[in-house]
C-alpha cells in the first residue's frame, strides 16, 4: 500500500504524458489452466487425500508382493509354532494353527482389495448402463426404471447382501454378486441424475441438432462429463465393499476357510482378547481400518477437488 | 451535513484462491438525506465497499484493512462488534440484491421483519409482529396480515423485495444501502421498487446509497453519482455534471453503453472492450489504462489522483493534468462526437 | 401435505410387499429344503415335517398362505429354536434391540450434530480439525473392530464394564457406542458441510445486517436450515444402526433380534430368516415414513406446497 501512496504524491514528468499505443486488455489475459491439471493440483493440496493415495498404492503393492516375502504359505500350519508373538521368524507372529500372520494378512489384503475393486467396478457397469438408459431415454421408460430403483432402495444394503449370501452360499464370487445385487442402485440414480442435468446443456442439444447419433452423443459427451461424481462414488464404494466383506466374513458368511480374509482373521482372533495374544487381532483390525481410511480420505479429497464450491 | 465518510479505504479479502485486493483507497461521502448512486461493472468493489461499511466481513475473511469509515462522528472500523451490531439495522440498513436469497426460506416474512425490530427495541413479540404488518402495508404489500404469515417462496419477486425493504426500514435507519435492489427483478417491477425507494426516502428523510451497474436507474433517481472501477472511485460529482460533462474515459464508456432513443436500430450497442484487471496482483498505475483509448505512458506508471473537473466534480484521470491538456484536447474533441449530449440523456426514458 | 404423505405411505407398503416377495422367493430358491441335511430323520417323519410346515404345497399356495398369516400378524413357526413361535421370539428380542438402537441413535445424532456445528463454526481451526479427525476415525474403524477394542480396553484390561450379555445400563455402554460411532461420524461431516453452506448464504448476511446477534443468527437461521438435510438422512442412518446390530449383538452376546437373525442364518432356519427380513423392513420403512412426516413438518416448502423440493 505504501508504494501506491508514494506515487500519489509524485508529480510525473511531462514526457510521460504522451499517448501510447496498445491493444485493449493486452496484458490482462489470464490463461485458464487445463481442468484435469487443476483437479490434480487441488487434490495435491489436500494432505489427507495425498496420504490416502499413497497408502492405497502401498497396500496394493504389499498385496501383490507381501505373501511372497516370507517362506510360509498363508494356509501352512505348524502346530509347534502356534500363537507365537511377532519375531524375526514370523514378523506378525502366528495364529492358533501356527500359520504365519504376515502371509495371511497380505493374502487378506488381496481378497479385500479384489472384492472392493471388483464390486465397485461391477456396480459401475450395471449402474451406468441402467442409469444411462433411464436418464437418456427419459419419459415412461425412465419413470418405470426409477420406480423399480426406488422400491429396491428401501432395502438396507447389508440385509439384502446377507439374504443373498444365504441363498448363494459362501465364497469369494458369491460375496461380490450378493453385494452388487443391490449395490448398483445408488450408482444408477447418480448416473441418471447426471445425464438429466447434462441433457439440458446447450452443446448436447447442438450435437443433436447437427444430427449426431444418440449413441455417440451418449458415449462422447454425456458419459465423459458425468465422470466426476461417478468417480467419487466409485472411490467411496471400494471401502464400503471392503467393509461389507469383512463384516460378512466376521459373521462366518464370507470367504470359506482356510482362505484368509481380514474379517475371518478378526473373528478368529476375538478369543485372544481373553488369552492376551492380541497382536493377532491387531494386524487384521489395523489394516481394515487403514484401508477404509485411505479410500475414504482419497474419495473425499477427490470430491472436493472436482467441486471447488465444496472445498472448505 | 456529512453522514457517512469513507476515507482511503483499502481492503484485501482472503478467498480460496488467495488474497484478493478488493479496494484500493475508496474515498466517498454521503450527506444526510441525499441519494448517492455508486455505479460500476460487476466485481469493481461496490458491494464489498458497502458490506465493509456494515462490517459484514468476519475478521477471518479480512486479510488487511486500512482507512476510515466515519459515521455520525465515529469510525466504524474502530467500533467494537457489540456496538457495531447495535448500529446495523437501526442506523444503517441494507437491501440486498436478490430477494430470493436474502430471505430465509424456512421462516415467515413477518418473523424476519419482526426479528429486526426485536434486535433493537424492547418490545413484545406480538408488538413486533403488529409493527411488521404495518411496515408491510407501508411498503405497498397488499393483504399484509396474510403475507406476514407466509413464507418467502409464496411471494413473487417484487413482493419479496418489498418485504426485504420493510425489514430494512424496521428501525427507521438514517442510511439505507440498496445493493442493486432491482437487478434480480422484472423490468416493470424495477420501476415500482425504485419509485418506492424514492418515496420512502422523502418520508423518512434518510440517506440512500443506491448501488447499481445501470446508469439508467441512476439518471432517474440520484442526487450524486460516484463511478467505481477496480476498487477505486474514478469519478464523482452531481448527476447533471456526470451526464453532461463526464471527464473520465471509463464514464464515457459507461454512458456509451446506454441504449438511447436516438440509437439507430442498425447501430450496434456499444460496449467497453476488454475486461477489468485481475485484482490479485499489484497495479502501479491507472487500472483502466489497458482498456482506455486515450491512455498515455503515465497511466501505466503513476496512479492518477483526483483532479477537479468542475464544481463538486472530481475525476481520477491524467487527462485532466495540465501537461496532458494539449494532447487531451484532440481526444476530447473526437470524443464529444460520441459522448451523450443533453438530448440523448436517458432521463427522458422514464 | 396429507396427499404427499399418503403417497409416501403407499410407496412404503409397496416396497414392503416387494421385499417380502423377494425374500420369500429367495428363501425358496435354495435347492432342496431345510430338512434334507437331517440324516437321522426317517422318510416318514420327514414327510410329516414337510406337511406340518406346509412345504408339500405348491409354492404359490405357500406364498399366499404366508401373506395371509403375515396380514394377521402371524410370522409363523421357527424350524430350530426351542421357542417355535416366531412372534414370541421377536417379542422377546425386539425391546432389547430397540433400546440399544435408540441409545445408539441418540448418541449419534446429538454427538454428530454437536461435532459438526463446532467444526463449521471453528472452520479450518482447531475445533474443525479435532471434529473431522474424530469423524475420519469413525468412518475408518468398522463397528466390530471398535467393539473388540472397547472390550479389550474397558472390560478385560480396566475391568470397569461388563463384557457380554444383557442386564444393567452398563451392559449397553460399549455396544451402543460401537453402533453409534460410524453414524456419528457421518452426521458430523454432513452437519459441518451443511452448516458451512448455510453460513455462506445471503440470508445469513442479511440477518447479520439487521443487527441480530451472532448466536441468534447461528441458531435461529443457519442451524435451523442446516438441520433439514440431517433429518433426511436419519432413515438410512437408522438402517445402518439396525444392520450394524447384527454384528454388535453377536459380539456382545446380546439376545436381541440382530443376534437371533445371525443365528437363524447359520442354522438355516428359513422361516426365521424370512421373519427377520420382514421385521427389519417394517422397522426401516416405518422410520423412513416418520422421517418424511418430520421433514414435511419442519420444511414449510413441503408443508405448504405438499411436495418435495
Amino acid at each position: 500500500m505504501s508504494v501506491e501512496r508514494a506515487h500519489e504524491t509524485l508529480d510525473p514528468p511531462a514526457e510521460v504524458f504522451r499517448p501510447r499505443a496498445h491493444g485493449p486488455a493486452a496484458k490482462t489475459v489470464v490463461v485458464a489452466p487445463g481442468r484435469r491439471r487443476e483437479i490434480v493440483r487441488r487434490l495435491g493440496q489436500n494432505r489427507l487425500a495425498v496420504a490416502g493415495f499413497w497408502i492405497i498404492v502401498a497396500l496394493v503393492f504389499m498385496a501383490i508382493i507381501g505373501p511372497s516375502l516370507v517362506p510360509y504359505a498363508y494356509d501352512e500350519q505348524n502346530l509347534l509354532e502356534a500363537n507365537e508373538p511377532p519375531s524375526g521368524r514370523h514378523w506378525f507372529g502366528t495364529d492358533d494353527f501356527g500359520r504365519d500372520v504376515f502371509a495371511r494378512t497380505w493374502t487378506g489384503a488381496r481378497i479385500s482389495l479384489f472384492v472392493g475393486f471388483t464390486a465397485a467396478f461391477l456396480d459401475l457397469v450395471v449402474g451406468v448402463v441402467y442409469g444411462g438408459i433411464s436418464g437418456y431415454v427419459g419419459g415412461t421408460t425412465d419413470d418405470v426404471m426409477m420406480r423399480v430403483v426406488d422400491l429396491l432402495y428401501g432395502l438396507p444394503h447389508l440385509l439384502s447382501t446377507v439374504l443373498f449370501m444365504v441363498v448363494l452360499g459362501p465364497g469369494l464370487f458369491t460375496i461380490i454378486v450378493a453385494m452388487v445385487a443391490t449395490g448398483w442402485l445408488g450408482m444408477a440414480r447418480l448416473v441418471r441424475g447426471q445425464i438429466l442435468q447434462l441433457k439440458e446443456l446447450e452443446y448436447v442439444q447442438a450435437a443433436h441438432a447437427l444430427g449426431i447419433p444418440s449413441r455417440r452423443v451418449l458415449a462422447r459427451h454425456l458419459i465423459p462429463n458425468a465422470m466426476g461424481p461417478i468417480l467419487v462414488n466409485l472411490t467411496l464404494t471400494v471401502p464400503a465393499a471392503i467393509f461389507t466383506e469383512a463384516a460378512l466374513s466376521f459373521l462366518g458368511l464370507g470367504v470359506p476357510l482356510p482362505l484368509a480374509s481380514w474379517g475371518t482373521m478378526t473373528a478368529q482372533s476375538l478369543v485372544t482378547i481373553l488369552t492376551g495374544d492380541t497382536w493377532r487381532l491387531f494386524f487384521p483390525a489395523f489394516f481394515i481400518s487403514l484401508t477404509m481410511f485411505a479410500f475414504n480420505a482419497f474419495g473425499d479429497g477427490l470430491r472436493d477437488a472436482l467441486d471447488p464450491r465444496l472445498r472448505r | 451535513m456529512t453522514l457517512l465518510e469513507i476515507d482511503n479505504l483499502h481492503l484485501g479479502l482472503r478467498t480460496a484462491d488467495g488474497i484478493v485486493h478488493a479496494l484500493h483507497g475508496v474515498t466517498l461521502h454521503v450527506d444526510e438525506g441525499e441519494m448517492l448512486a455508486v455505479v460500476g461493472e460487476s466485481g469493481c468493489g461496490k458491494t464489498v465497499t458497502m458490506q465493509t461499511v456494515l462490517g459484514l466481513f468476519s475478521a477471518r475473511e479480512i486479510a488487511y484493512r486500512q482507512g476510515r469509515i466515519g459515521f455520525a462522528g465515529r469510525d466504524l472500523l474502530e467500533l467494537p462488534e457489540d456496538e457495531m451490531r447495535r448500529l446495523r439495522g437501526s442506523q444503517i440498513a441494507m437491501v440486498f440484491q436478490d430477494p430470493m436469497t436474502a430471505l430465509n426460506p424456512t421462516l415467515t416474512i413477518g418473523h424476519q421483519i419482526g426479528e429486526a425490530i426485536l434486535a433493537h427495541r424492547r418490545v413484545s413479540r406480538a408488538a413486533a409482529m403488529r409493527q411488521a404488518v404495518a411496515l408491510l402495508s407501508q411498503v405497498g404489500v397488499p393483504q399484509p396480515e396474510m403475507r406476514a404469515a407466509q413464507y418467502p417462496f409464496q411471494l413473487s419477486g417484487g413482493l419479496r423485495q418489498r418485504a426485504v425493504i420493510a425489514s430494512a426500514l424496521a428501525c427507521g435507519p438514517r442510511l439505507l444501502i440498496a445493493d442493486e435492489p432491482t437487478t434480480a427483478l422484472d423490468v416493470t417491477i424495477q420501476a415500482q421498487i425504485l419509485a418506492l425507494l424514492r418515496s420512502l426516502q422523502r418520508q423518512y428523510g434518510m440517506a440512500i446509497i443506491l448501488v447499481t451497474h445501470d446508469l439508467g436507474v441512476v439518471a432517474e433517481m440520484a442526487d450524486r453519482v460516484a463511478v467505481m472501477y477496480a476498487g477505486r472511485i474514478v469519478e464523482e460529482g452531481p448527476i447533471d455534471a456526470i451526464f453532461s460533462r463526464p471527464s473520465h474515459p471509463y464514464t464515457w464508456g459507461l454512458l456509451e453503453c446506454l441504449p438511447r432513443l436516438t440509437t439507430l436500430r442498425s447501430q450496434k450497442l456499444r460496449t467497453i472492450e476488454g475486461a477489468p484487471p485481475d485484482l490479485a496482483g499489484p497495479l502501479p498505475g491507472c487500472a483502466f489504462a489497458d482498456r482506455c483509448a486515450h491512455a498515455m505512458s503515465v497511466c501505466w506508471e503513476y496512479l492518477p489522483p483526483m483532479f477537479d473537473a468542475g464544481t463538486k466534480h472530481q475525476s481520477a484521470c491524467w487527462l485532466l493534468h495540465p501537461h496532458a491538456a494539449p494532447i487531451a484536447e484532440a481526444t476530447r474533441l473526437r470524443q464529444s462526437a460520441s459522448a451523450p449530449d443533453e438530448k440523448g440523456l436517458p432521463r427522458g426514458r422514464a | 401435505m396429507t396427499a404427499y404423505l399418503a403417497r409416501r405411505f403407499l410407496l412404503s407398503l409397496l416396497t414392503l410387499w416387494v421385499i417380502i416377495t423377494l425374500t420369500f422367493v429367495l428363501m425358496h430358491a435354495i435347492p432342496g429344503d431345510p430338512f434334507m441335511s437331517e440324516a437321522r430323520i426317517s422318510p416318514q417323519a420327514m414327510e410329516n415335517l414337510r406337511r406340518y410346515y406346509g412345504l408339500d404345497r405348491p409354492l404359490l399356495v405357500q406364498y399366499g398362505r404366508y401373506l395371509a398369516n403375515l396380514a394377521r400378524g402371524d410370522l409363523g413357526r421357527s424350524l430350530r429354536s426351542e421357542v417355535r413361535d416366531i412372534n414370541q421370539i421377536i417379542a422377546d428380542g425386539l425391546p432389547i434391540s430397540a433400546l440399544l438402537g435408540a441409545e445408539a441413535l441418540i448418541v449419534a445424532v446429538l454427538g454428530g450434530i454437536t461435532l459438526g456445528v463446532l467444526a463449521a463454526l471453528g472452520h479450518n481451526r482447531v475445533p474443525d480439525h479435532l471434529s473431522m479427525g474424530t469423524a475420519i476415525v469413525g468412518i475408518s474403524v468398522p463397528g466390530f473392530i471398535l467393539a473388540t477394542l472397547l472390550i479389550d480396553v474397558f472390560a478385560v484390561r480396566l475391568g470397569i464394564l461388563p463384557v457380554a450379555t444383557w442386564g444393567t445400563w452398563k451392559h449397553t455402554v460399549m455396544p451402543a457406542f460401537s453402533l453409534a460411532l460410524a453414524p456419528l461420524a457421518y452426521l458430523a461431516r454432513l452437519t459441518r458441510s451443511s452448516m458451512l453452506e448455510e453460513l455462506g448464504q445471503d440470508y445469513v448476511k442479511a440477518a447479520v445486517a439487521r443487527g441480530l446477534s451472532r448466536p441468534r443468527v447461528i441458531v435461529g437461521h443457519a442451524l435451523r436450515n442446516a438441520l433439514l438435510p440431517v433429518i433426511t438422512v436419519l432413515g438410512p442412518l437408522t438402517a445402518g444402526i439396525l444392520t450394524g446390530s447384527f454384528i454388535i449383538e453377536y459380539i456382545f452376546g446380546i439376545p436381541g433380534i440382530g443376534k437371533i437373525f445371525v443365528l437363524s442364518i447359520s442354522d438355516r432356519d428359513y422361516p426365521l430368516i424370512l421373519s427377520g427380513a420382514v421385521v427389519y423392513s417394517v422397522l426401516l420403512l416405518a422410520t423412513n415414513f416418520l422421517v418424511d412426516v418430520a421433514y414435511s413438518l419442519v420444511d414449510p416448502r413441503i408443508r405448504v406446497l405438499g411436495r418435495a423440493r
